[in-house]
Order: structure tokens, then sequence, then C-alpha cells
């Protein structure tokens, strides 16, 4: 069947000898029945008629996604497709993936102009807000390409929340930020739950990604001294620069013997 | 920009040429390389090497970005589909802090930050009577000056990151795959930490006293160290997976150590001479503070001229994980995940003190320097243990009705060790302290580190039902958290979200709604916060979220979206016995965006726009003194309010055969208001709302590149990048290495507004400030 399609369309056929799909059906052995007919199901008709019929039957949207997990579905990695808020949602397979086109071993950069990764731009033309959330004044380095969506989050579903790799959070933050893992001597008992409590995970118009200015954010939980009560002034040592932070910098956790205030 | 579908069996591709760079200011460049880096001159921008021969199922690909630049990315892939897929990378990933900031200390860098003694007491001489030592126009022109002649320096700190993985097929449905990764981390980068400085006398001069942070006899001075980074990260995976008919299962290990070799920074504390070496009329800490002659046995407060400060402890993490997938017939699957992990930290602990001069009493025992003092553990010996196990069910019953249920338990199980302390050394290195609020059985003061870990279940069910191209979608879920040292034991939230998803018009629609409530049993602790303060992230909260999406083409070649969502957060009530509930309170955001893509031959136009609103309100109350409770007329609230413009687009446009241009750009303005308004008059000065000036910022990347295809393998491009960035800050603004008269201090009086102030503070400078940048690139692309 590749062959007669290949008679009329020998530019996709050299193309996609050429991606994931076309390397895989050629020489893993499991898959060498695989051909055009394995997706596009109404090209036999499609062929007969000398191209006067359509092949109709490939389906679009969400639909389709049922014969991509014909194959794809015993992957490990899709284990938790069904269920998965893009699958929920909708979401088709095609909408992110090209099954002609892309190459395989390659990874995705793009080239022309400096910027995020294919990856994220993909991601971006769902999530507009997260778009903004990279070009504020805080962010993860994603929009100059160093990080991607995929760092931190698999679309394909996980057992987790929100798509992450990690089993929490925490843990997914401390795949980078390996130095805040502790445990420590004193533990700050909301930074040990979720990082989400004070920061924000695309970006911030604060510093350090704070949900919040650093004053009223410990403020909303903290006020038991004189000095956290104050309602300040812009230029305070309880306002300015660190705020809270320019003496209880080790907010994250002490392992100093006189660090109960996470002041070393 | 795909390669050419053609067959030949080795590809490379490149982009290389030369760069401009303007000056972006100097100080500027540090927000402009805060994760790049844009090099002027030769640059290689992109390579890529690929090899796929014809008699051999093997591809492998080597990719560069940036090469031989501090964002340096190198990606190395060897592919056999039916065997192996090899990745290895090395990617540099830098971060400014900033640039041109300025110390007095030397050993930057290092664990140990130094000043020269001369300078020091020099300094404590020119600050004159210790009554008003602060008002010296001597001293002042004795730091600047010193500050003009300092170190500058860049706060910079890099990450290099190499990374292996091997995925390969040792049988027909058994999968083995190996990862491996070193990154290391090192350079500087600031951190705050509060010096304190003892006024003269324990009485006279700015409110001596109880009641005020500011009146008693130490002084905070706020100060920015320059925290040493020589971290080396080493970790190691390995995972089994089988997959065959549907289903698939997969267990494997995670290991990573985390190593520090700078895990202590000691400095001299820049606004205290060593004790003995200053002149005479200075305060002289030992005179009170001989451990034979204490002055008092919760006051033996002292200078300090050296501290230190502990940096982050060495620590290893492991995870082991197993997941069973399973389709039952054509419509059903489960899927079970178990995983367990530990952390473990046992870096000895620093001394109490370091300043030489704190000494604290036990009951029974002689006093002792505090420096000197054993500790009652030598370290930590701490470990947390987490699991996790995962239920999920899936089935389509009908062609119409699908349904859905899953389980999730997480648990952290906190093994530290408890550990009893009779005290620490507070305000900074300045005095023993006994424990805050914290009593051993015999009723004596101590201070002992609290274990507490949590479990976390969740449970959600959910349906989908499809009628005539409409979904319903309805899911349930209920989180609850069991606490072992928080302020409740539990909490329980439960929540709500129907979504309908249907087609009208061609046009995809998808709108959800979601109530939730979260709530606390049995009483809420309100421990050291005696105003009865509210911990948002565990207290009860009301939430009701909205959103919709819809996207719909446009004739045949535009693609439209637009998207809304709404979210509000209360927090109702007030602890038991408290009249109000202070801390957070609604809290809420709105966002709007739509954009369309309009794609035709070789033409392409995205562009899209957004506007996002958050608000995060709170309620606090001023605490008047030691003794006496929170009085209700010192209430006031702050409210953050956040407004985000944000627009971009992205073009492609040919012009002619051999020529096209590429554009994009992406703006982000925000502007944000913190206001701050009392509820009454209050009685006392600290109480006082005053106005915040309004923050804003705003960032805007626009980019041009005219490509001019020469041949097949040869395109040249001319490019344009203009990105400036613009930050107004109050908390910034006014911001200077040496700060003496620029603080102010606002407890005793309205007038202290004025010039007078109490207060010295040294910082770095470290800040990102504005800039306009332009850079020139003249490229070419080859590939052959």
């Amino acid at each position: 069947a590749q062959e007669e399609c290949a008679a009329c369309h020998e530019d996709k056929a050299k193309a996609f000898a050429t991606t994931s799909h076309g390397r895989q059906f050629k020489a893993d052995t499991a898959y060498q029945a695989a051909n055009c007919l394995s997706c596009h199901a109404g090209a036999q008709e499609h062929a007969a008629s000398g191209g006067e019929q359509k092949p109709a039957s490939v389906k679009r949207g969400a639909e389709a996604n049922a014969t991509c997990l014909t194959c794809h579905a015993e992957n490990p990695k899709h284990a938790h497709w069904q269920g998965s808020p893009h699958q929920l949602a909708g979401v088709a397979c095609a909408t992110c993936h090209e099954v002609h086109g892309t190459r395989g071993g390659t990874p995705e950069l793009a080239k022309t102009l400096p910027g995020a990764t294919a990856t994220t731009k993909k991601c971006l033309e769902c999530h507009g807000e997260v778009r903004a959330a990279l070009h504020q004044r805080s962010a993860h380095p994603m929009r100059d390409g160093q990080m991607d969506c995929a760092s931190c989050h698999d679309p394909h579903g996980t057992t987790g929340e929100k798509l992450l790799k990690q089993a929490s959070v925490n843990e997914t933050c401390y795949s980078c930020h390996q130095n805040m893992r502790g445990p420590f001597l004193w533990e700050h008992a909301p930074v040990r739950e979720d990082c989400l409590t004070c920061h924000k995970a695309h970006g911030s118009n604060y510093p350090q990604m704070l949900q919040a200015r650093v004053t009223q954010l410990c403020q909303s939980c903290h006020q038991q001294g004189r000095h956290q009560t104050v309602a300040g002034v812009p230029a305070s040592v309880w306002v300015g620069n660190r705020a809270c932070l320019n003496c209880h910098q080790q907010i994250h956790g002490s392992n100093h013997p006189s660090g109960p205030l996470f002041q070393r | 920009d795909a390669p050419p579908a053609d067959e030949a069996e080795t590809r490379v591709e490149a982009v290389a040429g030369g760069q401009y760079v303007n000056d972006v200011d100097g100080r500027g460049e540090a927000r402009f390389n805060e994760f790049r880096d844009v090099q002027e001159g030769v640059v290689l921008e992109f390579g890529r090497f690929s090899w796929t021969p014809k008699q051999s199922d093997l591809a492998l690909s080597f990719t560069l970005v940036d090469a031989l630049q501090d964002d340096q990315r190198y990606f190395l892939e060897l592919a056999d589909p039916a065997k192996l897929l090899f990745k290895a990378s090395f990617v540099e990933l830098p971060r400014f802090y900033s640039s041109g900031s300025t110390t007095l200390w030397s050993g930057a860098g290092t664990g140990s930050l130094t000043l020269g003694d001369p300078f020091r007491q020099a300094a404590e001489t020119l600050a004159g009577s210790p009554t008003s030592p602060f008002a010296s126009p001597a001293l002042v022109a004795y730091m600047n000056a010193a500050l003009a002649d300092a170190t500058r320096f860049d706060l910079r700190t890099e990450r290099k990151d190499l990374k292996g993985s091997l995925d390969f097929k040792i049988a027909k449905a058994f999968t083995l795959s190996l990862s491996g990764r070193y990154e290391t981390r090192e350079g500087t980068r600031p951190l705050g930490f509060g010096t304190y400085i003892r006024r003269q006398s324990l009485s006279g001069v700015l409110g001596t006293g109880a009641g005020s942070f500011w009146r008693e006899t130490v002084e905070v001075r706020g100060n920015e160290l320059i925290e040493p980074l020589d971290y080396k990260t080493t970790e190691m995976g390995v995972t089994l997976a089988w997959a065959r008919k549907g289903h698939s299962a997969s267990a494997g290990w995670f290991g990573s150590r985390f190593r520090n070799d700078i895990t202590a920074l000691y400095f001299d504390n820049p606004f205290e001479a060593p004790p003995g070496r200053a002149s005479a009329t200075i305060f002289d800490p030992r005179a009170e503070q001989e451990p034979a002659a204490p002055n008092g046995s919760n006051n033996l407060r002292g200078l300090y001229a050296r501290s230190a400060t502990q940096l982050w402890p060495e620590n290893d993490y492991e995870r082991i994980f197993a997941n069973l997938s399973l389709r039952l017939g054509e419509k059903t699957r489960l899927n079970a995940t178990a995983a367990r992990g530990s952390f473990e930290q046992d870096d000895p602990f620093l001394p109490y003190a370091e300043n030489t001069a704190v000494v604290f009493s036990q009951a029974g025992q002689p006093l002792v320097y505090a420096k000197d003092a054993a500790l009652p553990r030598a370290s930590l010996d701490g470990k947390m243990e987490t699991t996790q196990a995962d239920l999920k069910a899936t089935s389509r019953l009908t062609d119409a009705l699908s349904v859905r249920a899953g389980y999730r338990y997480y648990e952290l199980d906190d093994q530290r060790p408890e550990i009893l302390f009779p005290g620490y050394s507070s305000s900074g290195d300045s005095f023993f302290r006994a424990g805050v609020g914290q009593k051993d059985a015999a009723g004596n003061r101590v201070l002992f580190n609290e274990i507490g870990g949590y479990t976390r279940q969740r449970l959600n069910l959910g349906a989908a039902y499809r009628f005539g191209g409409v979904t319903l979608d309805g899911e349930y879920v209920r989180t609850g958290w069991d606490y072992e040292a928080r302020q409740v034991d539990k909490t329980t939230d439960d929540a709500f979200k129907g979504t309908l998803r249907f087609n009208v018009r061609n046009a995809d629609v998808n709108v959800f709604y979601l109530v939730a409530s979260r709530d606390f049993e049995g009483d809420y602790e309100v421990g050291l916060e005696t105003s009865g303060v509210r911990a948002y992230d565990v207290w009860t909260r009301d939430r009701d979220q909205f959103g919709v999406d819809v996207s719909a083409p446009v004739g045949e070649n535009v693609m439209a979206t637009l998207g809304a969502s709404y979210w509000k957060d209360e927090y109702p009530g007030a602890v038991e016995g408290f009249a109000y509930g202070y801390g957070l309170q609604d809290s809420k955001s709105g966002s709007f965006y739509a954009g369309a893509t309009y794609a035709k031959d070789d033409w392409l136009f995205g562009g899209w726009a957004g506007y996002d609103q958050y608000e995060w309100n709170s309620l606090q109350v001023t605490k008047t003194s030691l003794t006496t409770d929170y009085n209700p007329t010192n209430r006031w609230t702050r409210a953050s309010s956040d407004d985000v413009y944000w627009i971009g687009c992205e073009a492609v446009a040919p012009l002619g055969k051999k020529a096209k241009l590429r554009a994009d750009l992406n703006y982000q303005k925000f502007a944000g208001d913190w206001t701050t308004e009392n509820l009454g008059t209050p009685d006392v000065n600290s109480a006082v709302a005053y106005p915040f000036p309004e923050l804003s910022d705003s960032t805007l990347t626009a980019r041009a590149s005219l490509l001019w295809e020469l041949g097949k393998r040869v395109t040249l491009e001319a490019r344009y990048w203009y990105e400036p960035y613009r930050l107004d800050d109050f908390t910034w603004d006014v911001m200077q290495p040496y700060m003496q008269g620029v603080f102010q201090e606002t407890r005793r009086s309205a007038s202290d507004l004025g010039p007078m102030n109490v207060s010295r503070f040294l910082f770095l400078d470290s800040r990102y400030a504005d800039y306009t940048a332009h850079v020139l690139s003249a490229l070419v692309h080859v590939r052959f």
C-alpha cells in the first residue's frame, strides 16, 4: 500500500520516510505491517477512484486520537492519557504533533529567531495566560529556551496534579533546586508542603516569582511580633529591598542551631 | 523551518555570523543577560549535524545553540527505532543578579567576607557620640568615599548541566532506561542578613523601654551579603518498562546527591569594629558580658564584629517507583502507581554563635560563651520519607458515556529527631535568648524543632456524557490534608467542576465552572500568632472559578481563539475567641485573551493579546506593646492589585521568490497598586497607613529578520532585535549601597518622616535597572 500511495504522493512518501513514524515502521519488526492504511482507512477507495473519492475516513480533532492510541496506548509514557486534563478537554494528538512533518531524531528548537522552544510555543497556543507570565519581571527562563513546558509537565498525563512529572509540586521544584530539599533543622511548614504557597510557577511581577510583595505575603500569616505588625512606609527596612527577607533570609529552612527564625 | 525532505545521508545546518550589541548601560546588562548571553562579535547561533545512513537504521544528530557562549547548549541524539535511543545534552544557564554591584568586603565568592580593621575602627570613631551616632556628616562622607573606591563586581551564577539517557530495548516487550546527570552551580548571589548594633545606653535616646522593636537596645541593620555558590549534583536513574497488547508496567529507581563545597559564610559586621580595637568612646561588650558578671538572665547583649550564617546543607534524595497499566477489554483502563522517596541531610551544625561575647546560662550550669558551648547534637541526621500511591480507572461504558475514578495518597513522613536547645543566639549574633513560646517539661523556656509531616489524599469521580456533538462533563474532587504540626489537624477541600463542550458553526467551545469549599476540623491553634491571624493555606476557603475557551476557523485560512477565566477565593470567619479574622481576605483574578492565526501558502501571521487582573487583600492589626494586646483601632488593610496587559505577534511574509520577512513581538505592561488604609484612627504611629507609590514595569521584545535565499543551501539573514525594559519599584528606587539618611524611622512620631533617621543599611546595590538594547545581526544559514 505504501508504494501505491507513493505513486501519486511521492513527496509526502519521501518526507514520511525520514520521520519518526517512517523510521519506526521501517526498522521495528513490530510495526513492519504498518503503512498508510494504518491511519488512512479510506485510502484504498481513494486510490481505486483515481483520486476522485476523498479519503473521508481520516478523522479530525480528538476523534482521531483513537487511531493514534491504537499503537501509542501501550507506551508506558501514555498510560495516563485517559482521564488526563488534556484528554478531558478534547485535545487532539494532532493539535501538537505533526504526523508527517517532523524529522525523527532531532530535537525541536527554534532556529531563525532566538526564543522559546517549539514545545513551549506549542503549549502557548492554548495557554495564553502563561504567555503573559513568561514575559513578566520574574520568570523561569522559558522565553529564551533554556527551559520549556516539558521540563516540568508531561502533556500526556501523569499521576500528579497539573500534569507535573514529579509526585508533587515540591518534588518538581527540587528537580532543579536540589539545594532546597533538606530536610532542615528548622522547617517552615508551608514551604515544605507547597512551594506555590508563596511562589508562582510561571512568572510574576514581583521578585523571585512571588505571589505578592514580600511584606504582604509574610504578614498574611505572621503578626505575632511587634515589627511584623507595622503598616510601614515605602522607605523602611520592612519594605525596602528584600523586606522581611532582609533579615529572615533562610526562609526555606535553616540548619543553624541559632536559626529558628530563619535568620541564619 | 523543517529541513528539506531529501534522502541525503549526511546533513549539516548552521547559522553563524556577526552581531553588534549596543551598550545597555552597564547595570542594565544584568536583566538583559539575566538568563542568556547576547554576545557581541562572531556568533555560532545554531548548528546541527545529522546522519541517517541508508544501510542502517541508525540516526545520529548533534545540535548546538549559542556555541561557546555563557548560555551554550549542545544536544546529541542517537536512535535506532527498534533498539535504542540515546540522548545527551550539555546546557549552561547563566543567571545575572546584577552587574556593577558594590561591596566593602573582600573575599566575594568565598566563604569568608572580611573588612579591614582600620576601616571599621575609623567608621566607629567617626560615628561620634553613641547617643546620636547616625547623623554624623563625617561618617557619611567617610562611607561615601569608601564606597566610591569599593570593589565593583557582578553577582552571577552559572549552571552547567550534563545529562544523558539511554532507552534500550532488551527484549521484544521490555525497555531498559538509564539516565545520569551531573550539574554544577557556581558563582555569587545576594543574601540578606540582619546585622545588629547595640545602643550605648539601656535607657534614654530613641524609645528605650518596652513596646517597640526599634526601641530596644539592639537595633537592626539591613545588610546584603555575597552568598557563594559551589554546588555539585549527581543523579542517576534506572527504569525497566514492559508493554504488550495495551498493557504496560514499569519500575525504577532514581537517586540524587547534592553537594555544597561552601556550607557556611563567615563575615565581618560592617557596622561594628572588633572589640577592643575601637575608639575608647565606643561601647565594649565584654565589660558587661563577662560570664562572671552577666547583666541579666535574658539580656546579655553585645556587639559582634564577625558572624556566620549557614548556607545550604548537603543532602541525598532517593526514589523508587512502579506503575502498572492494564487494558480491560476495549473500553476500560486501570492504572496503579506507587512510589517511595527519601530526603536525608546530616551536615555538621555550626556553633550557636560566632560572636565571642555572647554567653548563655543553663540552670545549675556555669555561664559559658555560646560559641564554645556544646550542642545537644553535632548534626541533624534528619530524614523525610514520601509515599505516593495512585489508582486510576477510566471506562467508556457506552459510546456516549464514559466514567473515571481516581484515588491518590501522598504522605510526607518527617523522621527528623526532635532536638531540645536551651535557646539561640539572637538578633544576628547579639545575645542569647531562651526559646520563644516553648517550654520543656519542667516549665523552662527552651527551644526545639517541631516535627511534623502531613498526609494528602485525593479522591476524584467524574463522568462525561456526549449527545449530538455536545459533551457534558462533571467531576467531584475531595482533597484532604492531615497535618502533624500545623494550626489545624485536618483540612478538607470539596470541589465540583462542570464542563460543557460543544461545536457550533465549526467553533469549538469549552466552558467550565468550579465551585470549591475548604474547611478544617477541630480547633485552630494560633500558636505564637496572638492576634489570631489565620494561615491562609490551611484556613477555610470558598473558591469559585469560571473559564471559557473558544477556537474557531474563520474562513479557510484563519483560526481564531478566545478565552476568559475568573476565580475568586474568600477566607471567611475568625478564629474562635477572636473578633476579627486577620490575614488574607478575598482574592480574585480575571483574565481575558484573544488570538488569531492566518496561514496561507508561505504567509503566516499570528497575533494575540490579553489582560490579566489579580487582587490580593489582607486585614492586619498593629501590636502596640510587649504587654498589651492588639487594639482594633489600629487595624489596617493592605491590598495589592495587579493589572497586566500583553500583546504579541509573529509573522512570516514572503517577499518575492527568494526573500521573506520574519518578525515577532511580545509586549507586557504591568501596573500595580499597593494600598494601605486605616479602618479607624490609630493610637500608635506605627499603625498609620502611609501611601505607597504605584509599581510598574514593562518588557518589550521585538525582532525582525530579513532572509534572502541565495541558493538551495545558503540563506542570508539580517536581524534587528529591540528590547527596552522599564521598572518602577519604590522598594528599589530609593536604594543606595549605603543607606544613611534614606531609610526613615517611623516609630516615635509622625515627625520622624522628616530627616530624622536612626538607621544605617549596607546593600550590594544588586538590582535590575532600566535598559534599552539594540542588537544587530548579520547571519548566514547554510545547509548541505
